[in-house]
């Protein structure tokens, strides 16, 4: 109880009440972490004889792997910073029990710099540039057709390194001594004076058969070296090949506090996540404010599995080892996954990593281990494709973590060129009214700020062949009412609590049904049109997302460009790159103009027209002449064909170069209609008829109006 | 009576006659008929009596000739017979005829015997009678048009002479009661000159009671000048027997003066010199001709060298390169400089000047050097910070941000100590055109430095001060006070110019321009550049973001006839006109300033038929919008129409009012806070501007971009404006100009209205303002004052 007040006092970015039910839980979830563990264990061993080989999704723990780094002016010795790597893996194994697999060490020394400096902009490939590789020349006859790291250590006697690199191997391959590989490159290693960029000039003269040099040192453009990696396991790709997460934490004196930032990145993914900062005052409180960052940054993943229509069944990563209760690594109905793709070559290497773009997955119910969704995207089939041994497609649960997200507009075929006023219209993820949210500025960026939590209606399964009928778990999950915090906590009653006693709020059949009956009625929003065509009506039903997740129409004028997914707040800024409008919308502006030309030349025409009738009947020569003439200088259908000509002429101007893709038979279209307008309501012989009867009035001698 | 069956009879007669000859035959037949009728029946029950209008002198001159009882009696209009001096005969022969043409057939001719005749009444008598009659009745304006006539047209009419005395006297009395002195006085006067001889001491001491009446009332009033015209001109008109008030009054001034005079000097002394410049001059306001005044105003002047320039609007902000901000770009140039400061147009662009040295542009215009030359050691002012500055403007969020200024900067570099170099992220014509901020600018408030030659001295009322800084020193005369007077009334502001109230005004109402610049001291001058009017949709009034309610507005407003009657006063002024866009269209053919101007597009013309359509056909389409979207029909609000406060804006949204109000839309103007020239979005529905858009290449930006006072979001323009950015050079400029002026023809962003080339008055005394300036204090160092 002392160390929670103390957290209280210290960890200022947590609300008080969140932290105290977390901890009070912690004592459930370890009880029913040891019982998973041995559902897990026993399940293992029901699947197959080779724990290493056969791996199965639901019952797979996390392997998490935690780098520390922690600043000289903290000021911890060796066996407190020991104790602390101790502790970080003690407090993961509190909070996410059998879902973890959690292994605490330091940064390895190349990396140590950049996670303590510059977390926040540390890459993935920035940390494979830091790993160590084996290099080889390619005209190398004797090592022509080696590909692996192991064949180079069995054939070259020995292997260049230059000084840093050497005393980073030995420190680390020492404790590797026993296994063969390690062991015959630790004896192959020679400690060298020259530097890496001297090193690789050798290994390309052939001077040396082989070296050792750290990834950035290598230029691309060096045609005739050969790189093979080295997978020492410290390193970052050994790491990111053999874990699901990396946490990078570093650990700062900032005066008094103690101050300790942590970021999460999927390994299968290669995707880092936002940091998140905490404080603490006492030393030995860190690992508890590490654990905290783990709850609040770590994504659970899910498999995709099933995609038909927009209806998307997944499987939730080690789901089998979770109680069902609130759980850190838990996915709820309510939450919303961000799709990814990976697709390796025969090396395990990723060939493609990518997010499924404009594109998100809404859990609307499920399980705990298999889960419905619904695919809500901004572009057709985004979740379609093979998937098979080397391609994954796998989900990440996405929390916002600010309040607002800036989205720009770029022209897809020049990415320096922005979009300006560009209208978005708002609209929730299942459809209804759109609302204007704002336009974009001179850069291209409208920025759009938080707002309330969308409910989306959904079609309830009901037939075999739906996908999401399997599980025909009802989605009755409520998200809280009110916005999430940047970051939500993870105790939140309301957030966690599992379907089967959270609170309904679903428009099911039952729920609208006759009491007694049985039979099932219209909910109030389906159509009369729906009613009419006798098709039985799908049940709905209706959730409320935990993420302000909505759908975000772009117009440029008239013309719709682009229907885009975006959650606020998850990105500080997203792009979308748009096709390249301007030509066109340039055109609709000089048409609009023109239109309303023809509109008020329509107008004033037939008034005149009426008018000069009018002074006819009253035989009224000299007004009705008057009247004719100013009817014979208004615009008509020849002034404005030319203007519209002229304007026609304007937009295909060569030179403004040729008109983007799609955009000419937009802006025909666009003059063809305005073409029938004018035919329509201008081409008349109103003016000839007129004079005519303006004549035979003259000629039948009237002058003066009658009466 | 025209139609009476006599005369129709006498018509019938006529018509069976040979024409021509016999026709005196044949009068005097109907005549007589006439009489022999008259004769059968001697008390005829349809005699006819002519009856006439009320005023006679509404009808034709005619005479009344009234036919004896016994010879059928009735009375006859005539054209005025030709009398000798028409003076009637005093005995005519009975037997004898007398030739008349009546009124309703002047095409013939009648005879009646002078025996039949029983009166004749001559038109001049009809009309004394009328004089006569509406005395009685206390009209004596319809009185005075009846003996006016007489007085022009028959002043020997007998009786008219004492009539008009009676007139003169009675009506005098009656107005005197009625207290209205002014008109008592000019009848009075016009009683002596007539009558000099009647009534000649009474008549003289009540001129002079009034008189003392009248001066009273004017000095009551605070209008020195009328009272002092009255007593110069009384004084001359009764040079010969001096009137008494009049000798008060001037021994009152005298002394007055004489003691407003002995404490001016007495202010002087103990050097408070501006309060006895001020009394000085208005001892010379009431006492003109007094050497001694003139000699201790020319001493202040010398000593305390101040300035009242006479204003329609306050200031409130200063910000001397505001697009809309009359008041805050005209004290800009006291108290403050911009960074680039527009001097001239030209044929490509303003000319420039850097405040601080001078500048250059690169030649493929993506580079701009400054050279740091004048920079006052006290002000802290350098390269550095001001490349800070310029970044703050350049990034989002900052409050010192600047859209149009973000878009084009790519980055900065200081090279040298004394040298700034911006880089832009494509060429551009007129990057320093961006620049035009505010040098205070750069600090905070309370560190701000003495920039402008004056500083603004705190004052409540109606007046601003603005005194000189020390920044430079003074040369002798130039003004050490800069006093700005608000005006709320065209004609007070005029008439305390011509009597030395004031020695400037800085913007005449379009109309007393003319009028002034006849008047003896007074120099009318014209700005260099003109300001376009308009109106900015400035709410999300439903009705309109209809664009066809929006040229329904401009279709229906005779804006021709209300520049040219209302604001003009009926004159053709050169540079005064109607526009179709927001960018000027210039003096004449060759103005450089028409770059931006397409003079193909014709203003929308007048056509409050069409408007009416229009505004039906919004109506029609927003109810369908509203019906798609399942909500009830838009009510058309009335629209609110802010105005800055002066009078030719206050003036231009009243007619708007009452021509909408011919649409059926009901309309308002909201009267701005004084020397505001905007309001915040949403207070008023319509916001009528006066820009000065001396830079449409920039200023295009700055009036419709994303900080304009008319931020547009239409994407037509935002995408007009991005392409007008990106011009590269003055044909591209031109071009995406001109095509701006097209799109905002057809969409209105705003509603164009017209161009006004302001002008100004000073006072002789005034020297060194320069010849068209572009604003009042353009060249305010070169200002002198003298006693004039």
């Amino acid at each position: 109880m002392i160390a929670i007040q103390k957290l209280r006092k210290t960890h200022s970015c947590f609300p008080e009440a969140r932290f105290r039910d977390y901890n009070i839980t912690r004592g459930t979830r370890r009880m029913g972490a040891s019982f998973m563990m041995v559902a897990f264990l026993f399940a293992c061993c029901a699947i197959g004889q080779d724990e290493g080989i056969v791996r199965v999704w639901e019952f797979d723990p996390y392997r998490v792997k935690v780098w520390v780094s922690i600043a000289p002016t903290v000021g911890l010795s060796a066996d407190q910073q020991t104790k602390l790597l101790h502790d970080i893996e003690h407090e993961a194994d509190i909070s996410f029990g059998a879902a973890w697999r959690t292994q605490a060490t330091h940064t390895p020394r190349s990396q140590n710099h950049s996670v303590l400096s510059r977390l926040s902009q540390v890459t993935v490939d920035e940390l494979i540039a830091a790993d160590m590789s084996l290099v080889i020349a390619k005209e190398n006859k004797d090592l022509n057709s080696v590909r692996t790291a192991e064949t180079v250590i069995e054939k070259v006697t020995d292997i260049s390194v230059s000084g840093s690199e050497h005393s980073e191997l030995e420190q680390h391959l020492g404790a590797l001594q026993d296994l063969p590989l390690w062991g015959s490159l630790s004896a192959k290693l020679k400690k060298v004076t020259q530097t890496s960029i001297s090193l690789l000039d050798e290994v390309e003269s052939g001077k040396i058969p082989c070296a050792i040099v750290r990834n950035i040192d290598i230029d691309p453009e060096q045609k005739s070296i050969r790189k093979i990696p080295l997978r020492l396991p410290w390193q970052s790709d050994s790491i990111l090949r053999s874990f699901d997460k990396l946490f990078l934490v570093s650990i700062q004196r900032d005066a008094q506090f103690i101050n300790v930032t942590t970021r999460e990145i999927d390994c299968p993914m290669r995707l880092a996540g936002e940091p998140i900062a905490g404080n603490s005052i006492f030393p030995e409180l860190l690992a508890e404010v590490i654990d905290n960052h783990f709850v609040h940054t770590f994504s659970p993943v899910v498999r995709i599995e099933e995609v038909k229509s927009k209806k998307v069944r997944m499987r939730l990563r080690a789901g089998g080892l979770i109680l069902p209760e609130e759980h850190p690594a838990l996915v709820v109905p309510g939450d919303v996954l961000m799709p990814m793709v990976r697709m390796d070559d025969r090396n395990g290497v990723p060939s493609m990593l990518d997010k499924v773009p404009w594109t998100y997955i809404a859990v609307i119910g499920g399980d705990h281990v298999k889960l419905n969704g619904l695919a809500i995207s901004g572009v057709n089939g985004g979740l379609d494709g093979r998937q098979n041994k080397r391609t994954q497609r796998v989900a990440l649960r996405v929390r916002p973590n600010r309040t607002e997200t800036n989205l720009q507009f770029t022209v897809r075929t020049a990415k320096d060129v922005v979009l300006p006023g560009v209208a978005v219209f708002e609209r929730l993820p299942t459809g209804g009214d759109m609302k204007l949210v704002g336009r974009s500025d001179w850069r291209g960026i409208l920025s759009l700020k938080e707002t309330a939590l969308p409910e989306i209606e959904f079609d309830l399964p009901t037939t075999a062949g739906d996908p999401t009928a399997e599980s025909a778990i009802p989605p009755t999950e409520s998200a809280p009412t009110s916005a999430p915090e940047p970051v939500p906590s993870p105790t939140d009653q309301n957030a966690a609590t599992p379907p089967a006693q959270g609170k309904a709020k679903v428009d099911s059949p039952a729920t609208n049904s006759t009491a007694g009956s049985g039979e099932v009625t219209a909910p109030a929003a389906v159509t009369p049109d729906a009613v009419a065509s006798q098709e039985p009506v799908k049940p709905k039903g209706k959730i409320k997302l935990r993420v302000p997740l909505y759908l975000y129409y772009v117009r440029n004028g008239d013309t719709v460009l682009a229907r885009l997914p975006i959650i606020t707040g998850l990105n500080k800024l997203e792009i979308a790159d748009l096709p390249d409008d301007r030509r066109r919308l340039e055109a609709e502006a000089m048409i609009r103009g023109i239109e309303t030309e023809i509109l008020d030349a329509i107008i004033r025409r037939k008034l005149l027209i009426k008018r000069t009738e009018t002074y006819l009947e009253r035989k009224d020569l000299a007004a009705a002449k008057e009247t004719l003439g100013v009817l014979r200088l208004s615009a008509n259908y020849d002034r404005i064909s030319e203007r519209l000509e002229a304007v026609q002429r304007k937009i295909f101007d060569q030179e403004k170069g040729p008109l983007p893709l799609g955009a000419a038979p937009r802006i025909d279209a666009m003059i063809f209609q305005t073409r029938e307008i004018m035919q329509k309501f201008l081409q008349d012989t109103s003016d000839r008829d007129l004079e005519t009867k303006v004549s035979e009035l003259e000629a039948s001698g009237a002058a003066t109006p009658e009466g | 009576m025209i139609d009476s069956p006599r005369f129709l009879r006498l018509r019938a007669l006529q018509f069976v006659r040979p024409m021509a000859k016999i026709a005196c035959t044949g009068i005097l037949v109907a005549l007589c008929n006439f009489a022999a009728n008259a004769q059968e029946k001697a008390t005829p029950p349809d005699a006819p009596v002519v009856e006439f209008d009320d005023s006679v002198l509404n009808e034709t001159p005619f005479d009344l000739i009234t036919v004896k009882a016994e010879a059928a009696g009735g009375q006859a209009k005539v054209f005025p017979i030709d009398f000798p001096g028409r003076t009637k005969p005093e005995s005519p022969d009975p037997a004898t005829k007398l030739i008349v043409k009546l009124i309703n057939y002047p095409d013939r001719l009648y005879e009646v015997r002078w025996k039949d005749i029983e009166r004749i009444d001559l038109y001049e008598e009809l009309v004394l009678q009328g004089a006569k009659r509406r005395m009685q009745e206390k009209e004596y304006a319809a009185a005075f048009e009846h003996l006016n006539y007489l007085q022009t047209y028959h002043p020997d009419t007998p009786g008219l002479k004492e009539l008009r005395e009676q007139f003169l006297f009675t009506s005098a009395s009656e107005m005197f009661t009625q207290k209205r002195y002014a008109h008592t006085l000019t009848v009075l006067e016009e009683y002596r000159k007539t009558f000099p001889n009647s009534r000649a001491t009474q008549v003289l001491a009540t001129i002079s009671k009034i008189a003392d009446l009248m001066i009273q009332q004017y000095m009551d009033a605070g209008d020195l000048k009328s009272a002092q015209d009255l007593i110069a001109r009384l004084d001359n008109d009764f040079s010969s027997t001096p009137l008494d008030a009049i000798k008060k009054w001037k021994n009152q001034f005298r002394s007055q003066a004489e003691e407003m005079r002995r404490r001016a000097i007495q202010l002087r002394d103990a050097g408070e010199l501006r309060k006895a410049r001020e009394l000085a001059s208005s001892i010379f306001a009431i006492e003109t001709d007094s050497p001694e005044t003139q000699q201790l105003l020319s001493e202040l002047i010398e000593a305390y060298p101040m300035i009242r320039v006479g204003v329609f609007q306050k200031i409130k902000d200063v910000d001397p390169s505001s697009l809309v901000d009359w008041p805050g770009r005209r004290a800009g140039a006291l108290t403050s400089q911009p960074l680039f400061q527009f001097r001239n147009t030209g044929s490509e662009g303003g000319t420039y000047k850097f405040i601080f040295g001078s500048f250059t542009q690169s030649d493929d215009r993506k580079k701009l050097e400054m050279v740091f030359r004048n920079v006052p050691p006290e002000s802290g002012i350098n390269p550095v910070i001001v490349s800070q500055w310029m970044l703050r403007r350049a990034e989002p969020g900052s409050p010192d941000y600047r859209a149009s200024w973000a878009a084009i900067l790519d980055s900065i570099a200081v090279p040298a100590s004394d040298r700034l170099e911006v880089r832009l992220r494509q060429p551009h014509v007129l990057p320093q055109a961006l620049a035009q901020w505010q040098i205070r600018e750069i600090f905070e408030e309370e560190k701000t430095p003495k920039i402008g030659l004056y500083a603004r001295v705190e004052k409540e009322g109606d007046e601003s001060s603005f005194v000189w800084t020390d920044l430079a020193e003074r040369q002798p005369n130039q003004p050490i006070e800069i006093v700005e007077r608000l005006y709320d009334d065209a004609k007070k502001i005029v008439s305390d110019l011509v009597r030395g109230e004031i020695e400037v005004i800085d913007q005449l109402y379009p109309s007393d321009a003319e009028l002034l610049k006849n008047e003896q001291g007074i120099t009318v001058e014209r700005y260099a550049l003109p300001t376009v009017h308009m109106l900015v949709p400035y709410s999300d009034h439903t009705f309109l973001s209809d664009v066809g309610f929006r040229r329904a507005l401009l279709y229906s407003v005779n804006r021709e006839t209300l520049l040219r009657d209302e604001l003009l006063g009926g004159s053709e002024t050169p540079g005064c006109q109607l526009i179709s866009g927001p960018f000027p269209i210039g003096q004449t053919d060759k103005d450089p300033l028409s770059y931006a101007y397409n003079m193909s597009i014709p203003p929308f013309p007048y056509d409050r038929r069409l408007a009416l359509m229009l505004v039906e056909l919004a109506k029609k389409n927003l109810e369908e919008a509203a019906k798609k979207r399942k909500e009830p029909p838009p009510v058309l609000q009335p629209i609110r129409i802010g105005v800055p406060d002066f009078e030719a804006a206050r003036t231009a949204a009243q007619a708007f009012v009452q021509q909408w109000q011919l649409l059926g839309v009901k309309a308002e103007v909201v009267i701005l806070e004084q020397g505001v020239a905007t309001c915040k979005r949403g207070e008023v529905d319509l916001l009528y501007i006066s820009a000065a858009i001396w830079e449409p290449a920039t200023d295009a930006e700055r009036l419709l971009g994303e900080d304009g006072v008319a931020a547009s979001s239409n994407p037509y323009i935002v995408q007009a404006l991005a392409r007008l950015r990106t011009s590269r050079n003055w044909r591209e400029v031109r071009q995406s100009l001109q095509d701006l002026h097209t799109l905002i023809n057809a969409h209105l962003p705003v509603l164009p209205l017209w161009q006004i080339a302001d002008s100004f008055a000073y006072r002789e005394g005034v020297k060194g303002i320069g010849l068209r300036p572009l604003s009042l204090y353009q060249d305010l160092e070169k200002w002198r004052t003298f006693i004039k």
